[in-house]
C-alpha cells in the first residue's frame, strides 16, 4: 500500500505536470486559459493517476505504471518544446 | 473492468479514508459553518453591541477613518492599510492597522472596529474570534503550514471520490434507490454511505478541485514557472493577470490626497459601497489607494482599482477592456467555493450538503470497522472506533464549546480570542480522554451527543438571560440576525437531543435484550451443570 502511496502523489504530480505542459504546447488558446485551465486539470489528472496506481496489483507495478507515463509524456513535451522553437 | 481494479482501489479507498477522516471531518465540518461566518460574526458583536440603523449619509468619510484607526499607532507605513467601510449588515467601520513589527504592540490593536458615526474606537475585531477561528481551522486547521497539510487531505479526498465512483459505478444509479431498513447494520451503513456519496457528488467534486487551487496551488505556479516560463515568474504572473500595488516610498510628505473623492468615483461607478479600501505608503507623496467591490454584474462579479494618490493616474484597473481568464477564473472558483453567488438560500444547501459529507466520512470509518472485525484484532478495532468518535462527535463538542465561550467570556479579557481557542482545545481533549475512558462506546457516543444538545440549549438561553436587551434591540430594528443564529443552534439542539434520546432507547434496549438472552441461556445449562 505504501509503494502504491508513494507512486500515485509522486508520479501523480510529476505526470500532471507533464500533461499540463502538454496542454500548454499544444492547445490553441491564449496563455491565460491554458493556465487557468492548467490549475483545474492540473489536480484531476492528478487524483487520476493515483487511482491508476492504486489499481495496480502490487507496488512495482504502480511504480512501473508512474515512471512509465511520466516518461512517455516528458518526451513528447521535450520533442514539442524543440518543434515550438 | 477488471475485478482486481474494483478491489485495489476498494482496500485503498477504505484505508486513506480512515487516516485522512478525522482531518476531513474538522474541514468540513468547521466549513459548513464557515459558509454563515459573516452572522457568525455578526451573532457574536450584536449581543455586545447595539448597533444603529445604517445611515450611510450620517457617516464619517473613509479618509477621516484611515486617521483615526492610525493615528497613534506605530503603523508601518510602507505596508498597505485596510479600512473596511459599513454595510446594511454590517453598519460600522472595520480597520486593519499594518503595525511596525520592531514594536512591541498588542496584539488587540491591529484589527479595529470603529463607530461610523463618531469615529469612537469600540473595540477589537480580535475579541470576536470565533468565526475566524472557525474558518482558519476549516482551511489550515490554525496551524502553521497548515494549510499545505489540508492541501493533500484534500488531494486523497479527491482520489477517494474518484476510487468511490470507480467502486460503486455500476450501482450509481440502481443503488440510489436502495436503502435496506430492515437488513443488517453493515447494509444499511453502506446504503447511507452510497446514497450520500451520489448526491453530494457534483458538490464533493467542486469542493475538492476548488480547495486544492487555494491550498496547493503553489506547486502548478512553481512548476509552471520552472518548465514553462524557464524560470519567469514575472512573465507568469503577468500572463496570470496578477497585479500588485506599485506605491514606492519617496520620504516625501503627501498633499492633501484625493481619498475620498476616489473613493466616490466607484461608488458611484458602481452603484455599492467597496467592500475594501486600502493605502500603501500611508502619508507619503508615492501612496497608492486601492478599492476593491462587486460590480453587481454577472456570475458574482468583481472590481478592483488602484490609483497613485500624488496625481489619481490609475496603476490598473480589473475588469478591463481586456479581460483575464486566470483572475476571472480564480474568482469564479472562490465563488463556487464559498457558496456567495446566489443569497443564503444556497448556502443553506452547501451547509446541509457539508454536513451530509460528515456523515459520510462516519459511515465510512463505521464501515471500514464492520469489514475488518474479523480480521483484525479486537484492540485495532476498538481503537478505530474510538479514534472515529473522538474525531467526530469530539470535534463537533468542542466547536459547540468554542460557540458557548463566545459568550460567556468577558469583554475586556486579555486576549479573549486565544482563551476562545483554548476552550476548543480543552473540551476536545476532554471529549478524547472521556472516550479513551470509556468501556461502552455507544454509550459514549450518546453521552457526546447529549453533551452537544445541552450546550446547543444553553447558548440561546444565555442570550436570554444575559443579552436581552441586545434581543429586544434585534427585535425593534428587524435584525434578525442575532436571533436567526439563536434559532438555528436551538434547532441542533433539539434535533441531536432527539438523536442521542433515540439512540440512548435503542441502547438499553439491546441491554435489556442482551442480558435477556445471557439469563436464558444460563437456565438452559443449569439443568446439565453438576
Amino acid at each position: 500500500m505504501w509503494a502504491k502511496s508513494f507512486a500515485g502523489i509522486l508520479g501523480g504530480l510529476l505526470i500532471s505536470i507533464m500533461a499540463l505542459a502538454t496542454l500548454y504546447y499544444t492547445l490553441p488558446l491564449p496563455a491565460d486559459a491554458k493556465i487557468m485551465l492548467g490549475l483545474i486539470s492540473g489536480w484531476i489528472i492528478w487524483a487520476g493517476v493515483m487511482v491508476w496506481c492504486y489499481s495496480s496489483d502490487c507496488g512495482k507495478q504502480a511504480w512501473k505504471r508512474a515512471c512509465g507515463g511520466f516518461l512517455a509524456l516528458a518526451v513528447l513535451n521535450t520533442a514539442l518544446f524543440f518543434l515550438q522553437s | 473492468m477488471r475485478k482486481e481494479t474494483i478491489r485495489n482501489n476498494t482496500e485503498a479507498h477504505g484505508w486513506l479514508g480512515l487516516i485522512i477522516s478525522a482531518l476531513l471531518f474538522v474541514v468540513f465540518f468547521t466549513g459548513s459553518i464557515s459558509f454563515f461566518r459573516h452572522e457568525i460574526e455578526q451573532w457574536a458583536l450584536q449581543a455586545h453591541y447595539q448597533l444603529e440603523d445604517y445611515d450611510p449619509d450620517s457617516y464619517l468619510s473613509v479618509s477621516e477613518v484611515f486617521e483615526i484607526a492610525l493615528n497613534g499607532r506605530a503603523y508601518n507605513p510602507q505596508e498597505p492599510q485596510f479600512i473596511y467601510p459599513p454595510t446594511e449588515a454590517e453598519p460600522y467601520y472595520r480597520a486593519y492597522v499594518n503595525v511596525n513589527l520592531n514594536e512591541d504592540i498588542p496584539h488587540e490593536d491591529y484589527y479595529l472596529l470603529i463607530n461610523p458615526k463618531t469615529g469612537e474606537i469600540m473595540g477589537s475585531m480580535e475579541d470576536f474570534f470565533l468565526a475566524d477561528f472557525m474558518y482558519i481551522l476549516h482551511y489550515s486547521l490554525n496551524l502553521p503550514l497548515g494549510s499545505y497539510l489540508i492541501g493533500l487531505v484534500t488531494l486523497a479526498f479527491l482520489y477517494i471520490i474518484f476510487s468511490g465512483i470507480l467502486i460503486h459505478a455500476k450501482d450509481l444509479i440502481r443503488g440510489f434507490f436502495r436503502y435496506r431498513s430492515d437488513g443488517r447494520e453493515r447494509s444499511q451503513l453502506l446504503d447511507i454511505h452510497n446514497i450520500v456519496g451520489v448526491i453530494s457528488l457534483p458538490y464533493t467534486i467542486m469542493l475538492a478541485v476548488t480547495g486544492l487551487i487555494f491550498n496547493l496551488l503553489i506547486i502548478y505556479q512553481i512548476a509552471f514557472a520552472l518548465i514553462l516560463y524557464q524560470g519567469n515568474t514575472e512573465a507568469l504572473l503577468s500572463d496570470a493577470g496578477i497585479v500588485t500595488s506599485s506605491a514606492k516610498w519617496q520620504n516625501i510628505a503627501w498633499e492633501s490626497p484625493p481619498i475620498d473623492e476616489l473613493y466616490e468615483q466607484q461608488v458611484d461607478r458602481w452603484g455599492s459601497i467597496p467592500t475594501q479600501a486600502r493605502i500603501t505608503g500611508y502619508g507619503d507623496h508615492g501612496a497608492t489607494l486601492e478599492v476593491f467591490g462587486e460590480t453587481g454584474e454577472g456570475f458574482n462579479g468583481r472590481y478592483s482599482i488602484s490609483y497613485n494618490l500624488s496625481d489619481s493616474s490609475i496603476n490598473y484597473s480589473d475588469p478591463s477592456g481586456d479581460p483575464n481568464a486566470v483572475t476571472q477564473g480564480i474568482s469564479v472558483v472562490t465563488s463556487l467555493h464559498f457558496g456567495n453567488f446566489a443569497g443564503v438560500d444556497l448556502r443553506t444547501i452547501y451547509f446541509l450538503l457539508g454536513l451530509a459529507v460528515c456523515a459520510l466520512i462516519v459511515t465510512g470509518n463505521l464501515l471500514w470497522v464492520r469489514q475488518r472485525e474479523k480480521t483484525l484484532s479486537s484492540a485495532a478495532v476498538t481503537f478505530v472506533g474510538r479514534f472515529t468518535l473522538a474525531s467526530t462527535a469530539g470535534v463537533a463538542l468542542a466547536c459547540a464549546a468554542a460557540f458557548l465561550a463566545e459568550r460567556l467570556l468577558p469583554m475586556g479579557l486579555s486576549d479573549r480570542g486565544g482563551m476562545l481557542v483554548n476552550c476548543f482545545i480543552i473540551t476536545l481533549l476532554t471529549a478524547t480522554g472521556y472516550v479513551w475512558m470509556v468501556k461502552d462506546r455507544s454509550l459514549a457516543f450518546v453521552r457526546l451527543l447529549q453533551s452537544f444538545a445541552a450546550l446547543c440549549a444553553l447558548i440561546p438561553l444565555i442570550d436570554v438571560v444575559l443579552f436581552r436587551d441586545a434581543l429586544k434591540f434585534a427585535v425593534s430594528n428587524g435584525n434578525s440576525t442575532l436571533i436567526g443564529v439563536d434559532v438555528v443552534i436551538l434547532g441542533f439542539a433539539l434535533l441531536v437531543g432527539y438523536i442521542s434520546w433515540r439512540l440512548g432507547k435503542k441502547g438499553d434496549q439491546s441491554k435489556e435484550h442482551q442480558k435477556a438472552e445471557e439469563s436464558l441461556t444460563h437456565s438452559n445449562v443449569s439443568p446439565t451443570t453438576p
